[in-house]
């Protein structure tokens, strides 16, 4: 499998609806609530469904003891402005790595390039919007589940 | 040794203590704080064997400063009249410590304290654009942060 990822596979083409998984503490799947601590800024890594070699078992193998959630491309807030008024732009982008074609990294943007500084009432705007976007039936614990 | 806490007793949701805690250190605080308490504070404390990479990510782990930046939010809310309804304390992927609460109607709010000594507070009813502001250590701004929150759990 380690080969199985080229340059040329990587895939910009995000649709709307397409799943993206990300690992979550286990506490936040039993409590069947993604706590805003579960959710980092301003990069995280995510896996995509349409690039799952495994399947979403695949995601857990290495991390049994760690829950999973998902949240489609199109739940990413698009733009979100700080207090003194800055935009800054969200988005997903493909970044295979040689074990893992899957994965992905959600980045934010000010005036179109990566923004590290992201102020930390963004931030929290952020998780806070996302979070709304995962109830509890997105979240998962056992290795081996498949979500409806 | 902790600071001592002196509490009032509090009723905190089941929820909020799914993981396993370290063995208790602190025996004076424990018969000062309720049992529930008592299982949030050693939550709180079980986070100092967090390792980087806890989150399966690369996940700083809660550091000092905001260990004793939550244990004085614990301290305030728990010697308060009244508490708004604590959900659960977690670690923060961003490097901190988060502790939560949640109300009726998807109400949520949360303070969290950075490692790097910020501490941050939102308000969300899900709907509307949420309140962020920035809070200090000392008691005053957490005890009005606190009744900000229990007047957006009870408006």
């Amino acid at each position: 499998m380690t080969e199985r990822v080229k340059l040329s596979e990587i895939n910009q083409h995000f649709e709307p609806s397409e799943r993206l998984f990300r690992r979550v503490p286990l506490v936040d799947v039993e409590n069947g609530f993604l706590s805003n601590a579960s959710i980092p800024l301003p990069v995280f890594s995510t896996d995509r469904e349409s690039y799952l070699v495994e399947g979403i078992a695949g995601i857990f193998r290495k991390y049994p003891e760690m829950g999973l959630a998902w949240f489609c491309v199109g739940d990413i807030p698009a733009t979100l402005t700080s207090e003194d008024g800055r935009r800054y732009d969200f988005g997903v982008e493909h970044r295979p790595e040689n074990d893992n074609p899957a994965h992905s990294e959600v980045h934010s943007y000010r005036d179109g390039t990566e923004s590290s500084g992201l102020p930390n009432g963004v931030k929290k705007k952020f998780r806070d919007a996302l979070r709304l976007k995962i109830p509890p039936h997105q979240m998962t614990m056992r290795m081996g589940s498949s979500f409806p | 040794m902790a600071n001592k806490l002196r509490i009032p007793a509090r009723q905190v949701s089941p929820q909020a203590h799914c993981l396993p805690v370290p063995p208790s250190d602190f025996a004076d605080l424990k018969q000062e704080l309720q049992t529930s308490d008592w299982r949030v504070f050693q939550r709180l404390e079980s986070f100092r064997s967090l390792r980087q990479g806890w989150d399966s990510y690369d996940a700083e782990p809660p550091g000092d400063v905001a260990i004793a930046n939550a244990r004085r939010i614990l301290h305030v809310l728990w010697s308060g009249e009244a508490a708004p309804p604590l959900r659960q304390i977690s670690p923060s992927v961003e490097g901190g410590v988060v502790v939560v609460f949640t109300g009726r109607d998807k109400k949520y709010a949360d303070i969290e304290c950075f490692n790097n000594g910020d501490i941050l507070a939102i308000t969300s009813d899900g709907a509307t654009e949420p309140s962020v502001w920035s809070i200090t250590k000392e008691g005053g701004s957490i005890r009005s942060a606190i009744e900000k929150i229990n007047v957006f759990f009870n408006d």
